[in-house]
């Protein structure tokens, strides 16, 4: 067929509308990963909603409709409360400083070395190890005996006595978050990297002739170019943060006491130790509620053409 | 006002030499073209020269002073690039006014230069626009604005009109060589496209492989190629090479044998030549001539006529070379057929084996 002819019936089409045929044809393409959904997410999601009214204990032989009474002593328990603003310390102290390493880094690996593509291979190995592998090295090196981190710091002269840095409160927090972010660096710094390498460099060139210097351009050319990679990074950190839980759970099992204790190990707590099944899934629905803001944005700026 | 030089350089990515000892003198306040094929090494030449590529040996003077070792915001040299590389989250004015904030210059300088550069290059009401809202041919206005505010000595574009249509091209091409009147800075200017070269340029460097192979006006180029590779380069459609094989050489006079069978003689310098040795005759295709006229006579076989209107390109084929003739759009040539053509002798460019041009005698004026 001639190319310049349009096809019939494919020229004036409302863009996202289709004949009643295709889209019968549609849903039923659509079908299984509907019912996948159904029976994966979208059921036991309700399930656990639902469970949310319920007081379920070792000592209730039922689930018992109690309403909003889950919701009341979590809003009031101080405790429970608290785990809200570990969560965000956690959550926010990680991003944040993932964001920093994981430009800085991907400034460094941007520059031309003698050795560039092996340096790039090895940030990529915290991604690789398992996560409790990770921790477990961790653990080790902050270890109150024997740790490096310890022996260094003695070394430098920071510290007179090696710390117990698990088991004090600030500790344990800078531990996780060091931990996590350890691990996180690699992705974010990928991310950073192609962004940059997105970038036209006779811009930069053009710069170093008006005889700007490099903080400058990192200032006033590199920030604004990377501020969508910002915005993706920044909300994919924090949905993935206020997931976290096995790096967590393995370096200080949200202690000491509860000063790790952030949603997730909450969760876990209530389900698991206290077998209170009720409140467990209380705090998983306001946590649900309390990343979905993040993931909208997330999928919003994810999807916006520009 | 700057003169620019060269001495002897040479540059090398890593073990790959790409530049091999380039001598060059650029007059203060001239326009020069940098022309050659892609991977002649152009834009190389152009980026040591500006400071953002690395001298491996040799010295690059401007003004009169050794800037090999300089940083390229102190050699005083403006760059427009062929991406134009404005700053995209900046505004136009912020564009043009980057430089000489960088240089601490206080605000009502940078007011009034700027004001300036727009007014020179009708940018006016688009000050406040960002890059995105422009078009091709206004960011190039707002690329050469940029590197105008800070009065650089030496202005250096790298292929700036290459992402522009035909006619803004054309256009854009009218406005530099104009601005170049006015400012009358030195201005070195690289491009594959031999009419700019041609048009812009007081002086034509023509480079090829990283070496340099003939520096001289537009028409010395046109009319005194030292070479093959020149001779070719210069001109368009290309010059015609046929091989001829000498038949007897003397000081004042060689005598050719053309693939035909038929033989000319020629005024040059057949000194060196002996008979029996094979050389390229080049001929232009504006002067090759329709029909009778000339003082050689050889019959084409047409096989395509483009007519232009203005312009007529036939290509025809001579014992199994191709010849291009350029004629008016008056000309009626029949395809499939053979015709007619001749040419006169001082129109005759020689090559050696080696591609060196051998002196052909000519009235005309070169
Ligand atoms: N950074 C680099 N590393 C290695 N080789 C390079 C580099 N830059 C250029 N070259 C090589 O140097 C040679 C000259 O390149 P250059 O860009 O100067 O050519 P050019 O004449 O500007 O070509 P074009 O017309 O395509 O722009 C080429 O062979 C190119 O491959
Ligand atoms: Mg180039």
């Amino acid at each position: 067929m001639d190319m310049a002819t349009p096809l019939p019936g494919r020229t004036h089409r409302k863009p996202g509308y289709l004949k009643r045929g295709d889209r019968l044809f549609a849903y039923v393409i659509l079908a299984p990963a509907m019912a996948a959904f159904l029976v994966m997410v979208a059921w036991p999601f309700i399930d656990a909603m639902s469970m949310s009214f319920y007081s379920y204990t070792v000592y209730d032989p039922e689930p018992v409709f109690i309403g909003l009474d889950n919701f009341r002593t979590i809003l009031t328990d101080p405790y429970v409360l608290g785990s809200w603003v570990t969560t965000a310390i956690f959550v926010a102290g990680t991003t944040l400083l993932t964001m920093f390493l994981g430009l800085s880094w991907a400034l460094l690996m941007y520059q031309d070395f003698a050795g560039r593509g092996v340096f790039r291979t090895m940030t990529l190995l915290p991604w690789i190890l398992p996560s409790t592998v990770s921790a477990f090295i961790w653990a080790w090196m902050l270890n109150g005996r024997y740790g490096i981190v310890n022996v260094l710091m003695m070394n430098v002269g920071a510290i007179d006595s090696p710390v117990q840095f698990l088991s004090n409160d600030v500790g344990a927090m800078v531990a996780i978050i060091l931990t996590r972010t350890w691990i996180s660096i690699p992705l974010f710094m990928s991310f950073f990297l192609a962004g940059l390498q997105g970038m036209d460099f006779q811009q930069i060139e053009a710069a170093r002739i008006d005889g700007a210097g490099n903080l400058r351009i990192v200032k006033r050319l590199i920030l604004p170019h990377l501020k969508p990679v910002f915005l993706v990074t920044g909300a994919l950190g924090m949905i993935g943060n206020l997931q976290q839980f096995d790096i967590i759970f393995a370096l200080t099992g949200g202690g000491p006491v509860r000063a790790t204790s952030v949603l997730s190990i909450e969760v876990y707590k209530q389900a698991f130790q206290n077998w209170s099944l009720g409140m467990a899934s209380a705090i998983g629905v306001l946590w649900v509620f309390t990343l979905m803001p993040i993931v909208i944005f997330y999928l919003r700026s994810l999807f916006r053409e520009d | 006002m700057a003169d620019v030089k060269l001495d002897h350089v040479v540059k090398r990515f890593g073990q790959m030499e790409t530049i091999h000892g380039v001598d060059l003198d650029i007059e203060s306040g001239s326009f020069v073209v940098f022309v050659g094929p892609s991977g002649c090494g152009k834009s190389t030449l152009l980026r040591m020269i500006a400071g953002l590529e690395e001298v491996t040996e040799g010295d690059v003077y401007i003004d009169g002073a050794c800037v090999t070792e300089a940083k390229a915001s102190a050699r005083g040299i403006g760059m427009v690039f062929q991406s134009y590389a404005l700053y995209p989250h900046m505004s136009v004015r912020e564009n043009m006014s980057f430089g000489l904030e960088v240089a601490g210059e206080p605000k009502e300088v940078i007011e009034k230069r700027v004001a300036e550069a727009a007014e020179i290059l009708k940018l006016g009401d688009l000050l406040d626009r960002k890059p995105r809202q422009l078009s091709g041919g206004q960011r190039q206005r707002v690329a050469i604005g940029r590197t105008i505010v800070r009065q650089p000595k030496v202005f250096l574009f790298d292929e700036p009109l290459s992402n522009l249509d035909a006619e803004l091209r054309v256009q854009m091409r009218i406005e530099i060589t104009r601005l170049h009147e006015r400012l009358g800075n030195t201005m070195i200017y690289v491009t594959h496209d031999q009419v700019e070269a041609m048009t812009m340029a007081d002086k034509i460097v023509v480079l090829r492989e990283g070496r340099v192979e003939q520096v001289g006006t537009p028409l010395s180029l046109y009319h005194a190629p030292q070479n093959r590779f020149v001779a070719g380069f210069i001109g368009s459609p290309k010059m015609n090479f046929l091989p001829v094989t000498v038949k007897a050489a003397s000081a004042g006079s060689v005598t050719l044998a053309l693939i035909d069978g038929q033989e000319i003689a020629l005024a040059a310098d057949g000194a060196a030549l002996r008979p029996g040795q094979k050389l390229e005759l080049g001929i232009r295709p504006e002067h090759l001539i329709v029909g009778k006229g000339g003082d050689v006579e050889i019959s084409l076989h047409c096989d395509v006529v483009e007519e232009l209107g203005g312009t007529t390109y036939v290509y025809g084929d001579l014992s199994g070379h191709q010849v291009i003739v350029e004629s008016d759009g008056e000309t009626t040539i029949e395809k499939g057929k053979a015709s007619l053509f001749s040419f006169k002798k001082e129109r005759v460019h020689l090559f050696d084996e080696n591609e060196q041009a051998i002196a052909v005698e000519r009235r005309v004026a070169a």
